[in-house]
């Protein structure tokens, strides 16, 4: 994400760092944690990220050319994680995913946030709705 | 050999999604000539069947046509982004229960998630990338215009559609599809979810972007809008990511509302993939009748209608059922 000079190439770094960060919570056998990283983070605040990003417009970073020393270091790079991630993965054990994990995840989830940390959940809904709130009405323009 | 059904069936799996816009091309353009009084394709193959395997190995061998654009890896990212999360998701889809065959157990579907409702909404979300990116690396006006809108109107439409599912969520109270699919045995939820049924096919058609909500394509305003900039096979995955989505949009409506593999009339008989498979076509048929009838909305019209009348409507079923469900004697 940090080695593109273009912003939407950037982005979309971002965007592959939080598949990665889903791909480490399943690993981590938190697939409901995982999913969400994806619908939330993946689906929708990136979108608008990217939106945000192609409206500044920022024409200055046009026409960035890689050179030949860097393509072969990212090829270099890029072979080299994927001979380690297969080496990796051809010693794992074939499991499905799905078989060995707590079945009642979501349902604990809900109910501690609907139930322990309910004061909390309810106060970030205002806090979230207030944000919302306050951006449209500071875009709002003013008409006398 | 436990792991052989895992490499066999995603296999499967991918190569009937890639033979189903194929099919559903063909039969779309059979069923809505039939609706407009034309007879159709007939000419290439009996019936005209092979016209749109003629149609795909003529996009294949165009020319691929590239714009000057600076961003050439999202330029060919875009495509495959557009199709790739459906492909995906279409894993986590039971096409029907246990098969017994003498002594092997067959499952028709490949990942049995806890969370796969929500799996399932947090891949296609990825969908509208494809277009977003495919709209502004084309480097034209036209197309950044058609992807921007395109992804403002799929944007909009996934509230709808993920919220007209939450009643079906709360009466199930799972989110596993197959427990959803099991809870409908005696009832369809299509009964009891009138309203969640009915915002759910109307977002699934601005989701798809099909008609009358097929403003992505605006040929008139926008030279077609996002794919503008694209020819040959890399257009193609585009109208074919449109169509695996009406296919897995309509296999969700399947499983969400219509009772999954559950017959009806109590037709045991009958497998249950071939009622699941029924059901889908049924649901697939509306999609050509409602593009046959209808004429195509204005862009203002739509957003509109979608925040103003179906992500209100989608909010009253899903406070609607969880007061029903809470009250003692239902």
């Amino acid at each position: 994400m940090i080695l593109f000079k273009n912003p939407v190439h950037s982005a979309l770094g971002l965007l592959l760092t939080f598949f990665a960060m889903a791909g480490i919570y399943v690993l981590l056998e938190a697939p409901v944690v995982a999913v969400f990283q994806v619908a939330v983070y993946a689906g929708a605040i990136m979108v608008l990220f990217l939106f945000v990003v192609m409206f500044l417009n920022l024409h200055d970073e046009y026409g960035f050319e890689a050179t030949e020393l860097k393509r072969i270091a990212w090829v270099v790079l890029g072979a080299g994680l994927g001979l380690a991630a297969a080496l990796w993965c051809l010693s794992l054990q074939p499991t499905v995913f799905g078989e060995t994990l707590p079945q009642d995840q979501a349902q604990r989830l809900g109910e501690a946030l609907l139930g322990r940390h309910m004061m909390a959940f309810e106060l970030i809904s205002f806090l979230l709705l207030g944000a919302a709130v306050g951006a449209v009405a500071l875009n709002r323009k003013r008409s006398n | 050999m436990p792991a052989l059904p895992a490499i066999v069936k995603p296999l499967i799996l991918m190569n009937l999604l890639l033979l189903v816009p194929l099919v559903l091309v063909y039969l779309e353009r059979k069923v809505i000539a039939r609706m407009q009084d034309r007879i159709g394709p007939n000419r290439v193959g009996p019936l005209g069947m092979l016209q749109t395997v003629a149609d795909a190995l003529k996009l294949f061998f165009k020319e691929d046509f590239q714009p000057k654009t600076p961003y050439k890896m999202v330029y060919w990212l875009a495509p495959a982004l557009a199709v790739v999360p459906l492909f995906v998701a279409a894993a986590a889809i039971p096409f029907g229960t246990l098969w017994h065959m003498g002594s092997f157990e067959i499952k028709p579907y490949i990942a049995d998630l806890n969370v796969g409702v929500l799996f399932i909404f947090a891949i296609t979300s990825i969908e509208v990338y494809g277009v977003t990116l495919a709209g502004w690396s084309g480097a034209s006006k036209y197309s950044l215009l058609g992807g921007l809108r395109t992804s403002a109107q799929m944007i909009s439409y996934e509230i709808a559609l993920g919220l007209s599912v939450v009643g079906v969520i709360i009466l199930s109270g799972s989110l596993r599809m197959l427990d959803i699919v099991a809870a409908q045995e005696h009832l369809w939820y299509v009964v009891l979810q009138p309203i969640g049924f009915v915002v759910y096919s109307i977002a699934a058609i601005a989701e798809t972007n099909r008609l009358p909500f097929d403003l992505p394509e605006a040929e008139t305003e926008l030279v077609a809008g996002f794919n503008t900039e694209y020819s040959s096979m890399k257009f193609g995955l585009f109208p074919m990511g449109e169509y695996v989505n009406m296919f897995l949009v309509s296999c969700l409506a399947t499983v969400f509302f219509l009772g999954g593999w559950h017959p009806l009339f109590g037709l045991t008989m009958i497998p249950g993939v071939l009622w699941f498979m029924l059901k889908v076509s049924f649901f697939i048929f509306m999609y050509y009748w409602l593009r046959a009838t209808l004429p195509r909305y204005r862009y203002d019209q739509l957003i509109r209608f979608g925040w103003l009348v179906l992500f209100p409507l989608a909010l009253f079923n899903v406070l609607w059922t969880a007061v029903m469900v809470n009250i003692p004697w239902s």
